[in-house]
């Protein structure tokens, strides 16, 4: 009878799963105001790289999910540029990671060359960090302080256009915090590619 | 503005409705939606198990998928099922012809639909507040316009059915 029961509970269980909404961003992701979790990952070097380190260096460290392939992402690799050209000298970190299960080390390392990246992309193998930051989106970015607490986190700006774009909001994040004001807007989305994930067993 | 929006949407409801009656020949209907108009492309599908597929021209995996919802939409459209296709891109004259040819390409006979809204981020959260804004994404509401599952990866047709058949019943 036990044995049936749990069946029965194993197939509702099973049946509930189906219908609910499925979107992992709920599930891992990190909240503003809250402390983002610890991470190591190599660059397309092989040198380890831990969040712990940009932090302590830092006053700010500006994570940004990036790609390769993705169209979007691509539209702001001059914007990520000369964000890194602008703010590195005030002492904030910019961080790439890529999560991307079909882009490889090598891709990375000539698309990181060609476009004229000086801070350092590191690859998410199995989308492990993106899974605990709740990253979805490419370009998607998250300020962090030096404790790891999420100050912002969504789009770079509003517009792939940068003709169109009406609001900058992680310069105008940027240039907040380095005033020490508070945050205007912490959270904003756009759209952008899906992060291609590795499908887990289930 | 909001006014001129909704007048809009109900002639492109009407116009939707009739290229159902009459089959959808031709070449695909692409009509606006808005921030303020979407939830009255929801509400005229009521009755009907929704499939709302949200792609761009830019994105790969969007038009690997492309095919396998258009097979779902032949395969269950007469047990009550509706694929509606709503594109994110620009809405200029080159990117909108763009979109119409790769709905004409994909064999895509109702109307289909594209974003025209200044505001993407209040467009996104007027489909879903838990929705990044990643494409492609797909939408399953039930019969009662119930969200059933969302889905922001690209899905085969295996993965659909598997999802919407049980809702046909």
């Amino acid at each position: 009878m036990k044995k049936y029961l749990l069946v029965g509970a194993l197939v509702l269980a099973g049946a509930f799963l189906l219908i609910l909404p499925s979107d992992s961003s709920v599930a891992g992701a990190v909240e503003i105001g809250k402390q983002a979790p610890p991470f190591t990952l190599k660059d397309p070097d092989g040198k380890e790289h831990s969040l712990s380190d940009f932090l302590s260096s830092h006053n700010y460290t500006v994570l940004m999910f990036i790609a390769t392939q993705c169209p979007i992402s691509n539209d702001y690799n001059e914007r990520m540029a000369a964000l890194h050209k602008d703010y590195a000298p005030k002492n904030i970190a910019f961080v790439g990671i890529n999560s991307n299960k079909q882009e490889g080390v090598e891709e990375i390392k000539e698309h990181a060359a060609k476009n004229g990246f000086a801070f350092p992309i590191l690859k998410d193998w199995n989308n492990i960090v993106a899974d605990a930051y709740g990253a979805q989106v490419t370009p998607e970015v998250f300020v962090l302080d030096q404790q790891a607490v999420v100050l912002y986190h969504g789009r770079i700006d509003d517009a792939r256009n940068p003709a169109k774009i009406t609001s900058h909001d992680l310069r105008v994040t940027l240039d907040a915090l380095l005033a020490g004001k508070p945050v205007s807007r912490t959270k904003t989305k756009a759209f952008g590619c899906t992060i291609k994930r590795v499908k887990k067993e289930s | 503005m909001r006014r001129l929006s909704a007048f809009l949407l109900v002639v492109a409801l009407a116009v939707h409705a009739c290229a159902q009656a009459t089959g959808g020949q031709g070449s695909p209907v692409l009509l606006p939606v808005d921030e303020h108009s979407f939830a009255q492309i929801r509400a005229a599908a009521k009755g009907k198990v929704l499939v709302l597929n949200f792609w761009a021209t830019w994105c790969k995996p969007c038009l690997e998928e492309f095919p396998h919802l258009v097979k779902l939409q032949k395969h269950y459209e007469a047990q009550g099922l509706d694929v509606m296709f709503i594109s994110v891109d620009d809405d200029d004259a080159k990117t909108t012809r763009r979109v119409r040819s790769v709905l004409a390409t994909m064999g895509v006979e109702k109307p289909s639909y594209l974003k025209k809204s200044r505001n993407d981020e209040g467009f996104i959260n007027a489909v879903h507040p838990s929705w990044s804004g990643a494409v492609p994404t797909t939408f399953v509401y039930d019969r009662n316009g119930k969200l059933i599952a969302m889905r922001s990866e690209e899905m085969g047709f295996d993965d659909l059915e598997k999802i919407v058949v049980p809702l046909l019943r």
